[in-house]
């Protein structure tokens, strides 16, 4: 049995076939019928952003909190573009995002036309696959080929860019007749292109069982593969260390005796010190990042690395590698548990704890960020989402935070986007209905975003919201404290009143000038059914320790204030 | 540093070749030639690349390729292990009496007459892109009025086979069919 239905109509229907519940959007010219035709599918979700930017934020939130792709949908023009900076920190942290722009009429395109941009040009870089549907008749193939684009191999975000005609054309559409999704992309690589994965499995396995100082590094793609039970168990039968990248915390659970935190620019001394003295280095799903290794001619210096990625592109591309494993982080580290012996690493564990400096304290006093992450930590039991922005206090998060929980910790680390917690939150509560979720900002990125507050409240996200406030754009004040002679330019900013703020919204703020009120204040923010604000006033000049210069060595941290700043030439 | 001949095939469609490009123009290789044309199988493109940079750069470029949508397969090749050729045509003055010595540059180079008219004539002529440049320098006595390359296209080879034989540099004599003649 056929009917006819509007490609609008056709794309509701497929996004419906493709198991999507919330769609997060903003309506405009050029994406009107579809608007159109959302009242008649109740199954599909639409959560109305303030910010187009918000939508493309949440959707990423959803799909990293839920593996499944995150939707959003815009109009032309001024809409498509305030959608790149998502997508940007979307592709950037491969996550499968589905972005749906209005475009002009056919007619129109390459005219000009109100409201008109090349946002598949503007987006070629920043998304794994961008697509004009250009007739109706190809708009169910390009919308499913959308979707396993976003979630096959290696995540990320595509975007469909649909003309306003083809949204109003009509097609006969039978259920029976579509077609099953032919595969996308390209035939699978040449044999010529594969290296023998037994062979370099075998390899690995040796190279673990000579080395004496083996470190795990563990990242990204840990969680995206949900390899979490084959990592410890690999971690487990061979006793090495495991150090978790900023975006592979909580792949790992902190307090696990094996697990050492988190490397790199901000690492912990003596994370960076057993990569530094590290004769073998087992990288799963990371890229080895510039923040992770500083400069890479001095970085993990008497070690051999194997990596494992899903992307074989990513293999060799930032460090020289002894064994390459292309590949899913789940079947391979299964792989090579299985063929690794049982061994331990007590004598190099010992030597690691060696290099474990007590805490270098990040305040002097007053409100420390330790105290307010181990109130959220307390008041929720553990048991809650933290999504964090990007600075200073993303730092403490990822460090001083215990993630227990699987995948409890997201953050934009890749491009580092500052005002992504708010709208990203957003995007998790609707993955975790039930799971209480803390959006953690700095004064600087909550101000980028934080009109998002109203679609909190109209679409009732009870997502709490954590502002650390020192009234500086901290990171950067610390980089002028440390590099810039203190000259402190453009850093200092200031906030409106939050808990007015709060209450201009309708909802419930509380702001926290000593460390004493802290559980009390997220205790009654986990009570308020609702969104939630809580504005921490700390350290004005507190500072994240260590610190590695950037382009600097591994090797050599800075661990406290500079004593005498050289003045700024 | 040594050249690497980068061949791509992808689907023919202008978004495809864009999306290719962008990968190549983001690297900051230094592109020493750039071709795109149809490729044998219906609906593919071609692209040639000959690229000035160190081999790892060069495959890094190639992994990234490999991974776009729509592109379906790429080869990285050492220059001496890939036949490359280009095409020239080049509008030459031909002053009266200077004939002659036009058809000499022309046989020296096996280049061919594309059009004639008066005072002036379309010459063509295939090659390796060095030969080409040669070909031209010596058309530039003539007057050269306007000229357009091909760009370089390549494809592998086996590079023990015998290299070209003295006479035009970059050819060989027609050995194989005198050998089953």
């Amino acid at each position: 049995m056929t009917e006819t239905l509007s490609g609008a109509q056709l794309l509701c229907r497929l996004l419906e076939e493709q198991g999507v519940e919330v769609l997060f959007g903003y309506p405009g010219g050029a994406i009107m019928p579809f608007y159109h035709a959302l009242p008649e599918y109740p199954r599909l979700r639409h959560v109305l952003v303030r910010h187009e930017q918000a939508a493309a934020h949440a959707a990423d939130g959803f799909a990293r909190a839920s593996g499944r792709p995150g939707v959003c949908v815009a109009t032309s023009g001024p809409g498509a573009t305030n959608l790149v900076t998502g997508l940007a920190t979307a592709h950037m942290d491969s996550s499968p995002v589905v972005a749906i722009t209005g475009q002009v009429p056919r007619a129109m395109i390459g005219r000009d036309a109100f409201q008109e941009t090349d946002v598949i040009g503007i987006t070629l870089p920043i998304t794994k696959h961008s697509v004009l549907v250009e007739d109706v008749t190809v708009l169910a193939a390009r919308v499913r080929e959308a979707f396993a684009l976003a979630t096959e191999g290696r995540p990320g975000p595509v975007l469909i860019d649909i003309p306003k005609d083809v949204q109003n054309q009509k097609i006969e559409w039978s259920e029976e007749a579509a077609p099953a999704r032919s595969a996308p992309g390209g035939p699978p690589a040449p044999p010529g292109d594969v290296p023998d994965l037994e062979a370099g499995l075998r390899q690995a396995a040796a190279l673990i069982a000579e080395a004496e100082r083996p470190l795990l590094l563990v990242g990204h793609g840990v969680i995206l593969s949900g390899a979490y039970a084959e990592v410890r168990a690999l971690a487990e039968k061979t006793g090495i260390p495991v150090v978790t990248t900023l975006l592979g915390i909580s792949a790992f659970p902190d307090g696990h005796p094996l697990h050492l935190g988190m490397p790199g620019m901000h690492g912990e001394v003596h994370v960076n010190r057993a990569i530094q003295h590290a004769d073998l280095l087992v990288g799963i799903g990371l890229r080895f990042d510039d923040r992770v290794t500083g400069n890479t001619a001095g970085f993990a210096p008497r070690a051999r690395i194997v990596h494992v990625d899903l992307d074989p592109a990513e293999i060799g591309k930032n460090v020289e590698v002894s064994v390459g494993l292309a590949g899913d982080a789940k079947a391979i580290v299964a792989r090579l548990t299985a063929l690794v012996a049982p061994r331990q690493c007590d004598a190099w564990r010992a030597e690691i704890q060696g290099f474990v400096r007590t805490r270098q304290e990040s305040y002097r006093g007053g409100m420390a960020p330790e105290a307010i992450l181990a109130g959220i930590h307390e008041v929720t039991g553990g048991r809650c989402t933290i999504v964090s922005d990007v600075g200073q206090h993303q730092m403490w998060v990822a460090k001083l935070y215990p993630y227990t929980l699987p995948n409890s910790h997201i953050t934009s680390g890749g491009l580092g986007t500052m005002g992504f917690a708010v709208p990203a939150a957003m995007g998790v509560h609707f993955a975790r209905p039930h799971q209480p979720v803390w959006a953690i900002s700095g004064d600087g990125g909550f101000q980028m975003n934080m009109q998002e507050i109203a679609t909190m409240v109209q679409e009732r996200i009870p997502v709490k919201m954590a502002i650390f406030n020192n009234g500086y754009l901290g990171m950067v004040r610390q980089w002028q404290q440390f590099f810039h002679g203190r000259r402190y330019s453009a850093t200092p900013i200031w906030s409106p009143d939050y808990v007015k703020l709060a209450e201009a919204y309708g909802i419930a703020g509380y702001r926290v000038e000593h460390a004493r009120q802290i559980e009390e204040a997220v205790a009654r923010a986990m009570r308020e059914p609702g969104p939630a604000l809580v504005e921490f006033l700390i350290e004005q000049e507190a500072n994240v320790f260590p610190m590695i210069p950037p382009g600097g060595s591994l090797s050599e941290p800075i661990e406290s204030e500079p004593v005498a700043a050289a003045p700024a030439s | 540093m040594a050249s690497w001949v980068v061949s791509v095939l992808l689907e023919d469609d202008l978004l495809a070749l864009n999306r290719a490009i962008g990968i190549i123009r983001r690297r900051q290789l230094p592109v020493e030639s750039f071709r795109a044309g149809p490729a044998a199988a219906p609906g593919v493109t071609s692209l040639t690349l000959v690229l000035g940079a160190d081999r790892g750069a060069v495959d890094r470029l190639a992994a990234q390729l490999r991974k776009m949508v729509g592109v379906r397969e790429v080869t990285v090749g050492a220059e001496e292990a890939v036949a490359v050729r280009e095409l020239l045509l080049a509008r030459v003055a031909v002053e009266r009496g200077r004939e002659a010595a036009l058809l000499d540059v022309l046989a020296l180079y096996q280049a061919g007459l594309v059009a004639e008219a008066a005072g002036e004539a379309v010459v063509e002529a295939t090659g390796s892109p060095p030969l080409l440049t040669s070909l031209l320098r010596a058309l530039e006595p003539f007057g050269v009025l306007d000229s357009a390359r091909s760009g370089p296209l390549a494809v592998t080879r086996d590079h023990t086979a015998p290299t070209p034989s003295p006479g035009r540099p970059d050819r060989l004599q027609p050995s194989l069919a005198a050998a089953h003649a």
